[in-house]
């Protein structure tokens, strides 16, 4: 997971109904079309930086920081979540290769996720 | 992260929304012009008519309306018509409304879907589209709809949509021309594509007060029998009228006139950019054209919704309201008044009591009570549906379809509001 990046599937939408967050899925084959998603604090949290391209280590980084928990716990918090919304198809994920060794897959996989 | 079905959601959120004033859901009319010419609608139009086209909101302004909408916390969409497909931009309206969250609810009657559009809702499914089905067979069907060919564009497109897998429901108008086939269409939506089905008699007079639609509404025993055919919706009749008996109408909380959800979590924009209350209700609307949406539903919608009712009528005190279909709209279209009670509503309302063995209690000068001028008559009917004299499974169809388009005494507008 940490030689991955993490984004929001376009074929899903957030929306705040009543003060909460709402992930309502807008294609088809995403997701359960009959099913609604709402998240917590940290859900949220995480839902929002994932409006752009984000590693593990940086959404761990900003729970951490956020909810004053030790970094194991907001890393095994964020990678279950984060394994929970790929699941349902609400997150896409691109391989990301550390710096001098990228290939172009990497390469093509950031700028994707960076386009979006 | 928490994955909800929608029924537990849709009941959290309106239980947590319950006693606030917000417009959870809302209809929006694209357009009043439809392919069809069904004797018993309200409010459609010639395909051709140019002068509606003219008035319909735009493309750009329904953008606007969307993303106020979203603004304001509306979840649900009704999309309706007319036919919602007679408008060509009717998709890229769809897809905005789409990419903004909201559940989406489609009214259609199918005829005009094509394999592209079907394919196209297949890639942005709505959370549901309904059909009205006019019709079992072609001879019937058309014979409610006036338009030749109709009937196979109608199956070609459930077909279309069943096809893919779309969230489909199919449901009824039962009228005096088609009230024979309403089982059969049952039968065909439920056993044979194992679809959603349901049946609505209640017609109202056209809201531009053309009265035509009541030629071929049903007689009020064969709306009740045909309701009552069901053990479902008998039960459920059972348990509203034990509910009423156990909570007695409180006139205090009844000062407004309107006591439904329009107006409170939800309302309804026009084809030609006015809200109101609900579709029905048009006599009095307020344009969105040029001022903010939130702007019109805090001011003139709410001082419409909150407005205190003139006089105690017999609906005021009734105790089978949810026996009943009266509402302000039906009285506005029906009588030019919203207060002023539908004598055909109030006539099924209490044959229905009658034939559950609902208990009446006196309120005020009914008519249909005991004591009453049509009381007896509504004894009777109530006997000849309990008897099976009235019996939906024994329905033929009607002689002549022409002869009641003929009626002059049915087909001039006799309507109190508007002088027409």
């Amino acid at each position: 997971m940490e030689q991955q990046v993490f984004f929001r599937s376009q074929s899903v939408v957030s929306r705040i109904v009543a003060g909460e967050t709402l992930i309502v899925p807008i294609r088809g084959r995403v997701g359960d079309l009959a099913s609604i998603y709402s998240f917590n604090g940290t859900g949220s949290l995480i839902w929002q930086m994932l409006e752009s391209p984000r590693t593990v280590v940086e959404l761990v980084e900003a729970v951490a920081q956020e909810f004053d928990v030790e970094r194991a716990r907001a890393e095994k918090d964020v990678k279950r979540f984060v394994r929970e919304m790929i699941a349902v198809c609400l997150v896409e994920v691109s391989t990301f290769v550390a710096a001098g060794t990228e290939g172009p897959v990497g390469r093509e996989g950031l700028a994707a996720a960076g386009a979006r | 992260m928490d994955q909800l079905s929608y029924g537990a959601f849709s009941a959290d959120l309106h239980q947590r929304q319950a006693g606030t004033r917000s417009p959870m859901q809302v209809s929006i009319e694209v357009t009043r012009r439809c392919p069809l010419a069904c004797l018993h609608c309200y409010n459609n139009l010639p395909m051709g008519d140019m002068d509606a086209r003219r008035r319909e909101m735009s493309k750009e302004e329904h953008f606007q309306l969307l993303d106020e909408l979203a603004e304001m916390g509306t979840f649900w969409l009704l999309y309706t018509g007319g036919e919602v497909f007679a408008r060509k931009d009717f998709l890229e309206i769809y897809t905005y409304a789409k990419k903004k969250g909201f559940l989406i609810t489609l009214f259609t009657n199918g005829t005009i879907i094509t394999e592209e559009i079907a394919d196209y809702l297949a890639e942005w499914p709505p959370f549901a589209i309904e059909i009205t089905l006019y019709g079992r067979t072609r001879e019937t069907y058309e014979a409610l709809t006036a338009v030749p060919g109709s009937y196979d564009r109608c199956l070609r497109g459930i077909r279309l949509l069943q096809e893919r897998g779309l969230p489909l429901k199919l449901k009824t108008v039962a009228t005096s021309v088609n009230k024979h086939e309403v089982l059969a269409m049952k039968h065909f939506a439920e056993e044979e594509l194992g679809v959603e089905f349901k049946t609505d008699g209640q017609i109202n007079p056209r809201i531009d007060c053309s009265q035509s639609p009541l030629a071929v509404r049903l007689a009020p025993e064969e709306v009740v029998a045909l309701d009552l055919h069901s053990p479902k919706e008998v039960s459920e009749y059972r348990r509203l009228a034990k509910r009423d008996a156990e909570n007695p109408p409180n006139l205090a909380e009844n000062e407004s006139v309107y006591f439904c959800g329009g107006g409170m979590n939800s309302f309804a924009i026009n084809a030609y950019g006015e809200m109101g209350i609900c579709v029905i209700s048009q006599q009095e609307t307020f344009s969105i054209r040029g001022v903010e949406v939130k702007q019109v539903w805090d001011g003139y919608l709410q001082e419409l919704r909150t407005r205190k009712r003139t006089r105690i009528t017999k609906c005021i005190e009734c105790r089978i309201q949810s026996l009943c279909g009266m509402c302000p709209a039906n009285g506005e279209l029906e009588n030019g008044d919203r207060e002023s009670p539908v004598s055909f509503l109030c006539n099924v309302a209490h044959l229905r009591a009658a034939v559950i063995g609902a208990e009446i209690p006196a309120h005020g000068d009914c008519e249909f009570c005991v004591g009453g001028s049509e009381h007896e008559a509504l004894l009777e009917s109530a006997r000849r549906i309990a008897s099976k004299e009235i019996d939906v499974e024994s329905w033929a169809g009607p002689q002549q379809v022409l002869p009641i388009l003929n009626n002059p005494s049915v087909g001039v507008g006799a309507c109190g509001s508007c002088g027409h």
